[in-house]
């Protein structure tokens, strides 16, 4: 994947969108209509910090942006906030892209849970200073948790299935700037 | 690399920084108008969810069926234990039939007796369950009916037998079902036989429980939880389920709804109900020059 060129790009955008349109199908599946003891888990998440590390130039900001914003509206979430702190996240994540290009995956993994944990809490916060009610705190630690050990995986399949890799020092863009 | 990212980033960070901000601000923004103006965008989410849904029908309905029949191939694993079981079952039903008939004649001669005006039959649209919640916080699921087949909020929705939820979201062609165990649910209940008025309070579990129940004690398991009309919202007299003691000794109740299989619903027309409002205005013997008014004047002529 070093040819970073222009319709590949746009490729690997589109690709991101038809996962995530898969995401939504699998998830609307009116298969469990029961409370569930357990909680599936948030799979957007994990791929956006997983490409955002590796290849940010696939997932721009106003296309996690909107993704993000449309689940939350067709997952009865409150609209906006999610989105706004996913945003926060990979841009968090984006502006470390060099120093995480040198560590071992474990610590990756490490600071990519730590923002997800920074997330989860905060929605919990403004939900509870804006007197929202909130999810089951037991289901939300599931399905943090379960985020958590589902990242490993995604990252395999990105990079095994999709082939989206880590940038190498010394890589460039299209028009020859380094990455 | 340090220099490098130092060229890039004198005249690119500082922009994509600004913009960035304005991003989440936006975000934000949307979130603060949902907390403030709940209904418009609650609105706009249903005209989404309206927009999208239905197109994954195609797919959506066949999966859901062959998720369906794997599940009902599973079950002939133990298909000799369900005939016994039946069986047994109809057995039982014989019996309650003899009782139904029976208490239905004597139900019928009662109210000829009675001549009671009865609720005019409540009239049903029946719709196709198209897809959950997506999320496992909210219980709601929806159908493949909306404004277009005159659907409107607040009226309630039943499988064959009992209560399942109500109507809260409507699009032209979708509507949201939020069901009885989802934690914004509050539904006003009567418990029979001892007519105890109550609310089902949703709690994201399978058995609501129920709560605001002055006499507790005479409250029995086993005890029948229908609608109680209360509040306008619902008609009364709708079965919700059985009531069940939880470990805890909280008062909870076994929905009839069967919730593991919700595929048709029926969404019941509720009509707008004449309502009584004042308690009703003095009452004043016949007086000569009242009597000459007109009839609709009296009461405003006794108020004064």
């Amino acid at each position: 994947m070093s040819d970073a060129s222009p319709s590949s790009k746009w490729a690997y955008r589109l690709l991101f969108v038809l996962l995530v349109v898969f995401i939504i199908f699998v998830r609307l599946i009116p298969l469990q209509t029961t409370p569930a003891v357990w909680a599936m888990p948030d799979l957007l998440i994990c791929i956006v910090f997983a490409w955002v590390l590796r290849r940010p130039d696939y997932v721009p900001i106003l296309l996690i942006a909107g993704v993000v914003l449309t689940l939350d509206f067709l997952f009865l979430r409150p609209p906006g906030l999610m989105a706004a702190l996913v945003v926060l996240g990979a841009e968090f994540l984006r502006a470390r892209i060099h120093t995480v290009r040198e560590l071992p995956f474990s610590l990756e993994w490490g600071m990519v849970a730590g923002v997800i944990t920074g997330i989860m809490i905060a929605n919990r916060i403004v939900l509870i200073l804006v007197m929202s009610p909130r999810p089951p705190l037991g289901l939300s630690l599931f399905q943090l948790f379960a985020t958590l050990a589902a990242y490993p995986l995604v990252v395999a399949f990105s990079r095994y299935a999709l082939g989206i890799r880590k940038f190498s020092p010394g890589e460039t863009d299209a028009l020859g700037h380094r990455i | 690399m340090a220099r490098d990212r130092n060229t890039h980033a004198h005249y690119v960070r500082p922009i994509r920084r600004i913009l960035v901000g304005l991003l989440v601000f936006v975000l934000l923004a949307i979130f603060l108008l949902w907390r403030i103006d709940s209904p418009r965008v609650e609105r706009f989410r249903a005209a989404l969810v309206d927009r999208v849904v239905p197109n994954f029908e195609w797919a959506l309905v066949p999966v859901t069926a062959a998720s369906g029949m794997i599940e009902d191939f599973r079950s002939y694993q133990r298909i000799y234990q369900q005939n016994q079981e039946l069986r047994r079952d109809l057995q039982k039903l014989k019996s309650w039939k003899e009782a139904a008939v029976q208490l239905e004649q004597q139900n019928a001669k009662l109210l000829a007796l009675n001549s009671v005006r009865l609720d005019p039959k409540l009239t049903s649209v029946s719709g196709v369950v198209l897809a959950d919640s997506g999320s496992p916080f909210r219980q709601s699921v929806l159908l493949n009916i909306g404004r277009r087949d005159g659907i409107m909020d607040g009226w309630a929705t039943m499988d064959g037998i009992g209560l399942v939820g109500r109507i809260s979201g409507v699009g032209k062609n979708t509507a949201r079902v939020i069901l009885l165990t989802d934690s914004n649910s509050r539904i006003p209940v009567t418990i029979q036989p001892s007519g105890q008025r109550a609310l089902l309070v949703g709690d994201n579990s399978s058995r609501p429980p129920v709560e605001f129940l002055e006499k507790p004690e005479q409250v029995r398991p086993g005890d029948r939880v229908v609608t109680s009309g209360d509040g306008g919202v619902f008609p009364a007299g709708l079965l919700v389920g059985q009531v069940a003691k939880d470990t805890d000794r909280r008062l909870r109740v076994q929905l009839t709804a069967d919730y593991e299989r919700l595929d048709f619903l029926r969404v019941l027309r509720s009509r707008s109900y004449e309502a009584i409002t004042d308690a009703g205005a003095l009452l004043v013997g016949p007086q000569p020059d009242l009597l000459q008014t007109d009839t609709t004047e009296a009461p405003e002529a006794a108020n004064e």
